[in-house]
């Protein structure tokens, strides 16, 4: 892997990897399998699936959990579920980076975003794996977001690497959504509808939600209009 | 147009828009009206730059060799683009394989084009089937640079390629005639075929000329008639063979009906295309479509030369079993539209099936089949001749050369 997608892996990760670290810290007490798990499917992923890596993080924390769990010590095999749930997020971003088609990377990106929204709900007060775990399947029916100023501001670069990642594609050219004038001004000019609304939803939430409703209806009528009638293909 | 990537990303993002409207999740609520903004607004810009692309920038080679070919072996098909004018386009090219097999290379090709760049687009590709097959059209699609936008182009038609079952046509040698006759025609007898082979004897009503008669069939004949040497009679005139609907059947000996047909129909036309004789060979695809192909000698053989549609004021010889419900349609639309003098060869496949069954059975179908035929011919109200696989070579040279039905 490239330097250039290195740094925008990073980048597409943050607010993955800032939900990661609010959990980790929420956590009442240390929990090694929670760790384990965590580190496990990371590495395998980060290591290329050597086989040595997978047994010793994997399998390993894996099997000696359910064999706690057989002899009635279930904390361990919640902790490591915990790991796997809280990895979910960045392994997601991670193993479909690479992936040809742009669109499902949007999608994986923003079931990852809703992760870690969830995540971040589950874990505003200390906790521990299994409260996280209740928290994070039971919670989703009085789920309605979460306002984190910090999370807010991650996934600005976060998006913006998004962006140059799938909108980059017609090999073999090199075009990216920098390389013109045009696409950096669009870029600008798109992010002040954004920013109107939200300054609106300070004040009106509800306003605020009619508008970007509306917004998205004039978005897609004009631009199926505009396509059809504008530049119909002779 | 939107590229598909870029109809996907848009589908997305407002399904997930959506999604996070109903369960009030501002960050992917932003996020997705974000892309959906930029997406509309980049069509907006980028577009006006990407109408001003037209076919016409493109100039375009679509070449096939060998055509005729035969089955089962390679054809080498090479598209050649160069941009007129533009600094730079980013454009993919495709030549649509059609029926055909690719085996080596690859028909499409992406990158940047700039004006008098070449861009060879080479594959070889072969065919298991008899009969006209195409390959082609040559499509270009031109991106704007971050690949959002996308116009096509069908900068070069579909080509035909007639896939025989033998080389033996291919590689037939021309007859090259010492006269000065003027072109196209080769030779400057009155009948038609090389080294003046007559075609045919036939009982003669009146007095024989010596020199015209027949004595060797005369010696193995047990009657008493007279047999004089008839020749083909040169006749140049422009005509259309077309094929019609219902030969695609395969036969229990491995061939099948087009194929035979085709072999025939080539067989009988070769000595009339070397005399000069334009022949168009057209085959019916189905919902009023026919494509076209003009048939062509040069000194490799028989050749293929493009044509785009049948012209106009010209004799036409339509063999057809009347299977496309919508063919007689087609047939009545295509002669008014083109003032076609036409003539009807149906072709009644139950003198095939006296081969394979008893022949109280093939009788049967061989009638049925007839007045079936029949039926749908008088429909047309044109003239017409009904005939067996074995007879039409007979018929279609007793056309081409008498112009009158058998």
């Amino acid at each position: 892997m490239r330097l250039l997608e290195k740094i925008l892996v990073i980048l597409i990760c943050l607010p993955s990897i800032y939900s990661s670290v609010i959990v980790f810290t929420a956590l009442k007490a240390p929990d090694l399998f929670l760790l384990m798990g965590f580190t496990g499917l990371v590495l395998m992923v980060l290591s290329g699936y050597m086989v040595d890596v997978i047994i010793a993080a994997l399998y390993v924390p894996a099997i000696a959990s359910f064999i706690l769990f057989l002899l009635n010590y279930p904390q361990p095999i919640m902790g490591l579920a915990a790991g796997y749930v809280i990895a979910l997020t960045l392994l997601l971003l991670l193993v479909m980076f690479n992936h040809d088609s742009p669109h499902t990377y949007l999608a994986i990106y923003l079931i990852s975003i809703f992760l870690d929204m969830s995540l971040l709900a589950a874990s505003k007060t200390s906790t521990t794996s299994e409260l996280l775990l209740r928290n994070l399947f039971y919670g989703v029916r009085k789920f309605h977001g979460v306002m984190d100023p910090v999370f807010s501001i991650v996934i600005v670069p976060s998006v913006a690497a998004l962006l140059y990642h799938i909108f980059r594609l017609l090999k073999p050219s090199t075009s990216t959504i920098t390389s013109s004038h045009r696409s950096l001004i669009i870029l600008l000019l798109s992010s002040l509808p954004i920013l109107g609304l939200t300054i609106l939803s300070r004040y009106s939430p509800g306003y605020a939600w009619i508008s970007s409703t509306i917004l998205s209806l004039i978005l897609t009528i004009f631009l199926v209009l505009y396509l059809n009638l504008g530049v119909k293909i002779t | 147009m939107l590229n598909k990537r870029a109809v996907y990303i848009y589908q997305i993002s407002a399904t997930f828009f959506l999604m996070s409207l109903i369960l009030s999740l501002q960050p992917i609520m932003i996020t997705t009206l974000y892309i959906m903004t930029f997406i509309t607004l980049y069509v907006i810009a980028a577009s006006r730059e990407l109408k001003k692309v037209s076919k016409e920038d493109f100039v375009s080679i679509l070449s096939v060799n060998p055509n005729p070919a035969t089955i089962n072996y390679e054809v080498r098909v090479k598209g050649s683009i160069f941009l007129r004018k533009w600094r730079k386009l980013l454009v993919k090219i495709e030549i649509d394989l059609g029926d055909l097999h690719l085996v080596r290379g690859s028909n499409v090709w992406t990158g940047a084009l700039s004006a008098g760049k070449e861009v060879l687009v080479e594959f070889a590709a072969r065919s298991d089937d008899i009969g006209i097959r195409f390959i082609g059209p040559l499509r270009a699609a031109v991106f704007d640079p971050l690949g959002i936008l996308v116009r096509e182009f069908e900068i070069y038609p579909r080509t035909a390629i007639l896939f025989l079952e033998s080389s033996k046509l291919i590689s037939q040698p021309i007859l090259h005639s010492k006269s000065r006759h003027p072109s196209p025609g080769l030779s400057k007898d009155s009948f038609v075929g090389m080294e003046h082979e007559y075609r045919i004897s036939l009982p003669e009503i009146h007095e024989p000329q010596a020199k015209r008669i027949d004595w060797k069939k005369i010696a193995r004949s047990v009657e008493e008639e007279v047999y004089v040497k008839q020749f083909d009679k040169l006749k140049r005139a422009d005509l259309v063979i077309c094929i019609g609907s219902g030969f695609d059947i395969e036969l229990p000996d491995n061939g099948t009906v087009e194929a035979k047909i085709l072999q025939q129909v080539l067989l009988v036309t070769l000595s009339h295309i070397m005399e000069g004789t334009r022949i168009w060979l057209a085959k019916y695809l189905g919902d009023g479509k026919f494509a076209t192909t003009l048939l062509g000698y040069s000194s490799f053989g028989l050749k293929l030369i493009e044509a785009k549609d049948i012209p106009r004021n010209l004799q036409m010889i339509y063999l057809t079993r009347f299977i496309d419900d919508s063919e007689i349609d087609a047939i009545k639309q295509l002669i008014e539209s083109r003032q076609i003098d036409p003539i009807v060869i149906a072709i009644n496949l139950g003198e095939e099936l006296l081969k394979y069954h008893g022949r109280e059975y093939a009788s049967k179908i061989l009638e049925v089949e007839d007045r079936r035929l029949r039926l749908n011919a008088d429909q047309l109200g044109l003239r017409y001749s009904v005939t067996d696989i074995e007879k039409l070579q007979e018929t279609l040279r007793r056309i081409i050369s008498f112009r009158r039905r058998i």
